[in-house]
């Protein structure tokens, strides 16, 4: 939609700027103000624009959907005194709305323009912060910078001369904040340019730069710091989020609307996908030897530490690998604009580019999905001149619809008072807390409420296995808390518990198209990993689609798979997807030689890692300091020494059958011919009849014909026709050729 | 007025056949014509026009007699090129169709024709009525269920059609896990 003209002019005021990217923006409008510029007075004092007034947001052309790193943001305050990141408070949002600034620096001051740098002396900090209120004198004053520059908004972009490229910013540790960084673009830290990866393996932030170009039919696009370098008063790019954010108290701010602003040293312009807001002013406390703040963007791990002046104290942290990028790339598709991770590309690659993408909008909404190459062609923003031709309206909330992957926080959670982690690294961190438990000394355990007068281990609720993608959405990295002990294992914490999959619509065809695609000639069965199978009527499957939708509680390891035929609730089932860790006496004898048999025939190692748990290889003597040896056994795992001996596909296959209890559960006859598939993908299986060899359909048309039941005058039909009956009142022969006529029809005659 | 041709006299040396359209045989009466066709169409075909081809047009000696219309015998007069392959007969004045279902020749004399009426052609192709049709040539893409159709019994064939997910399995097809802790 075209941004509200009381704020943002009209596209005729719209001017093209010359030194910054090629879009389209009004210079004399701003979308939100400082209190020293004198556009910003004007503004006020004309009554246009109140202070503390929201930004318009019509200036959003599209919505970040919750997928976007923006929409979920997490504050951290760097606790000097314990050297402790504390989560202070944490946002999510359906949608974020948002919009692209730039700013001039006002001639006398180099700042980071909308803030103001206000030193205070007891205790003494410096400040940046954002703020909508107009700076008192004694405020101004006080600080370094006094003024704040002007803001332009970008009203609109031309969609045919924008391209983004992905830079990341990298690390050599996950757990030294201090640790040296870098920035790369996306492709040449993948291809490992320069050993660049070799050295950073770590990812903590991601941005996009925007390049562009003057001329819609030539390419040779620049980036937006190659065109303004030269300037001496040379702009910046922002992006502004327009949605009140769950900014902490601590910063003692107030209610306003904010942005980020990414500047890193190279003055590079940055739209922020992911990760560690880097020296942002506003959430960024800079506090000589106090508390500090950062906002991370989506998910990472938090690391912490330094207590310096100008030392970032908090970052967000993911290891570099194909996960890492697919996340960033889906970041950068929220803005629903055309992107690559390529330097080449984004200078002269056409926007049908095979390594070019463009974010996909969904009633407007970027929820991470995105085309590539030729298919960017099938996204509405191609036929796009810019992008206030968008029809998103920010006023006008989304409407609830299935996603991807979604939290459902509407069902209840049982996530507290307990304490859930979730752990990546099979057995990793159980196996550590129990080794750890082992060196805790027994007196201690005795004397101390710490376990709540009851044994370390049985602090431990709940341990299991989930056969389930892990949940995206988790916290930070913390130490596992037994009762009150807080152990040296570091995990996540499980933030949501329900999660809902949406499989795409699978359309069932039919193959016939006569009664053979029908029951008992043709069948459908419906195979979900942990449900089972489920057979699907063919009278109501067949010719529509078949859509599985899944309730996951990650948590439990319980799924109910909803199964729809088109939009229509067909069925449910629910299946287990888990596996008990019971931490326990076991026999371990029996549990390995189980747990072998089945390791060899699927190559796993989980072998090893068992040993390690019962402590067989590494000969720790935990079961001297505590009462009953510890070890994990998988509950369902025991009945596999009944097994018959088969393809490891077999062995799974049993395995789940085993130890889930589905509702609806009869393993198709049949199945075993299909081995080869995997069992942990749902399937569709239709069995269909075949015709004789030697069957002609054209023949039998003309010889038999085809079985149907019509109605009609007689000349309405061609070809070979069988009639069971006909009104022959009006043709005039004798009573013997009537007869004779509805022989002839029943027997079979031939019309043009 | 058909031309007449036979006197009385010559009429009552044939014998009379059943099925007489004309009552009194001692009458003088119109001549009958039989029009002799090749057809090649399948019986069963309603419009055979397209198929025949005319061979010859006779009159029929014995049309005042009684003539069964359903399986009439028409009898004929000789010619020595009478068209013998003809298995086809219109009659105009029966406005009728007719099968030569064979022919008995008396040469130099008369040829006999047994003939039975072609109700397909005679009523069908001209006429347009009402009917419940159970069986068609084109009518293949119906769900009636045809247990006359040719299947094999002992073999089927399955299609699996595979959701793409990672839900339950990674890119390398081992299973999605993670653990779960539950402390207090």
């Amino acid at each position: 939609m075209i941004p509200n003209s009381k704020y943002y002019g009209t596209p005729e005021e719209w001017k093209t700027s010359i030194y910054s990217i090629d879009s389209v923006q009004n210079p004399h409008k701003v979308g939100f103000y400082a209190g020293y510029s004198d556009w910003i007075r004007d503004l006020i004092s004309s009554g246009l624009i109140q202070p503390g007034e929201p930004i318009d947001k019509s200036v959003s052309y599209c919505g970040l959907g919750i997928e976007s790193p923006l929409s979920t943001i997490r504050y951290y305050e760097f606790d000097s005194v314990n050297g402790e990141a504390v989560l202070l408070s944490q946002e999510q949002r359906e949608v974020t709305n948002f919009a692209f600034f730039e700013n001039h620096y006002p001639d006398m001051f180099v700042s980071f323009s909308g803030f103001s740098d206000v030193y205070i002396n007891n205790p003494p900090y410096t400040r940046y912060f954002w703020s909508p209120n107009e700076l008192t004198k004694e405020q101004v004053a006080a600080g370094q910078w006094g003024d704040h520059g002007k803001y332009s908004v970008f009203t609109a972009i031309n969609l045919r001369r924008f391209v983004l490229l992905i830079h990341v910013v990298v690390t050599s540790s996950n757990t030294d904040v201090n640790a040296p960084t870098d920035i790369a673009i996306l492709k040449d830290y993948i291809d490992n340019k320069n050993d660049i990866r070799t050295r950073y393996p770590y990812i903590i932030g991601a941005y996009a730069i925007p390049y562009s170009s003057f001329d819609e039919q030539l390419y040779n696009r620049s980036s937006f710091y190659e065109r303004v370098q030269n300037l001496y008063n040379y702009p910046n790019f922002f992006t502004g989020i327009l949605d009140e954010m769950n900014i902490p108290n601590e910063l003692n701010l107030g209610s306003l609307y904010c942005y980020t602003n990414w500047v890193d040293t190279n003055k590079q312009p940055l739209i922020p996908l992911w990760g560690t807001v880097y020296r942002t002013a506003v959430f960024m406390s800079r506090d000589y030897g106090d508390n500090r703040i950062a906002m991370i963007l989506g998910d990472g791990d938090i690391i912490i530490g330094g207590r310096e002046r100008d030392t970032v104290a908090i970052r967000a942290v993911s290891l570099a690998n194909d996960e890492t990028y697919e996340k960033i790339r889906r970041a950068c598709a929220c803005y629903g604009l055309i992107f690559c991770e390529d330097e080449a590309i984004a200078r002269n690659g056409s926007f049908d580019d095979e390594n070019m993408y463009m974010g996909v909008l969904e009633d407007g909404i970027g929820h991470g999905k995105y085309t590539r190459g030729k298919n960017n062609q099938s996204n509405s923003q191609w036929f796009w001149g810019d992008t206030s031709e968008s029809d998103y309206d920010p006023s006008k909330p989304p409407s609830p619809q299935y996603q991807d992957s979604t939290d459902l926080a509407s069902l209840p959670s049982m996530l507290y008072p307990n304490h859930v982690y979730i752990d990546t690294d099979a057995l990793t961190s159980l196996y550590v807390l129990i080794q750890e438990v082992g060196t805790i000394d027994p007196k201690k355990i005795d004397e101390s409420l710490l376990f709540y007068g009851q044994e370390p281990l049985a602090c431990i609720i709940g341990a299991r296995r989930i056969y389930l993608k892990p949940p995206e959405k988790s916290s930070g990295i913390h130490n596992i808390m037994l009762g009150m002990y807080e152990s040296n294992v570091k995990s996540t914490l499980l933030l949501n518990e329900w999660y809902r999959y949406e499989l795409s619509a699978k359309p069932i065809e039919r193959t016939f198209g006569n009664f053979l695609d029908f029951e008992p000639y043709t069948t459908l069965s419906l195979y979900i990993p942990y449900c089972g199978s489920i057979n699907l009527p063919t009278n109501i499957f067949m010719g529509h689609t078949c859509k599985i939708t899944i309730n996951a509680n990650v948590r439990m390891g319980i799924i109910e798979a909803l199964v729809f035929v088109d939009n229509i609730l067909f069925t449910s089932v629910i299946g287990n997807c888990f596996s008990d860790l019971t931490v326990t006496g076991f026999a371990s004898a029996t549990y390995n030689a189980t747990l072998k048999d089945l390791s060899v025939q699927r190559g796993l190692n989980a072998l090893d890692t068992v040993n390690a748990i019962a402590g067989h290889a590494t000969g720790a003597t935990i079961s001297g300091k505590l009462k009953n040896k510890p070890g994990v056994v998988g509950h369902g795992m025991m009945g596999i020494t009944s097994l018959a001996k088969g393809t490891a596909t077999d062995y799974y296959l049993r395995f789940q059958k085993d130890h889930t209890a589905p509702q609806v559960m009869q393993i198709q006859k049949g199945i075993s011919e299909i081995s080869a598939i995997s069992s942990l993908t749902p399937f569709i299986s239709i069995t269909s009849p075949l015709y004789d060899e030697n069957y002609n359909a054209e023949l039998y048309g003309k010889t038999t014909g085809f079985k149907c039941y019509e109605m009609g005058n007689l000349h309405d039909f061609h070809g070979y026709t069988e009639c069971d009956d006909a009104i022959l009142d009006n043709i005039s022969c004798t009573v013997t050729e009537k007869n004779m006529i509805l022989e002839a029809l029943r027997s079979g005659v031939i019309l043009d | 007025m058909r031309q007449e041709l036979y006197t009385e006299s010559s009429y009552n040396k044939i014998a009379p056949e059943k099925g007489a359209i004309f009552v009194n045989s001692q009458e003088r009466c119109d001549i009958m014509v039989l029009r002799l066709f090749d057809c090649k169409a399948d019986m069963r075909r309603v419009n055979k026009l397209p198929y025949m081809t005319e061979k010859h047009a006779t009159d029929i000696y014995n049309a005042q007699y009684n003539l069964d219309i359903i399986t009439p015998t028409f009898i004929v007069n000789y010619v020595a090129d009478f068209p013998l392959h003809c298995n086809y007969a219109y009659c105009p004045d029966l406005n009728r169709y007719y099968f030569i279902t064979s022919m008995t020749e008396d040469p130099g004399t008369s040829i006999t024709l047994h003939c039975e009426v072609d109700v397909r052609m005679s009523f069908l192709n001209d006429n347009d009525f009402p009917v419940v049709v159970t069986r068609n040539e084109f009518m293949d893409k119906n769900d009636n269920r045809d247990e006359s159709l040719p299947i094999r019994d002992n073999e089927n064939s399955i299609k699996v059609m595979k959701y793409a997910n990672e839900i339950f399995a990674k890119k390398d097809g081992s299973p999605q896990q993670y653990d779960i802790i539950e402390t207090i």
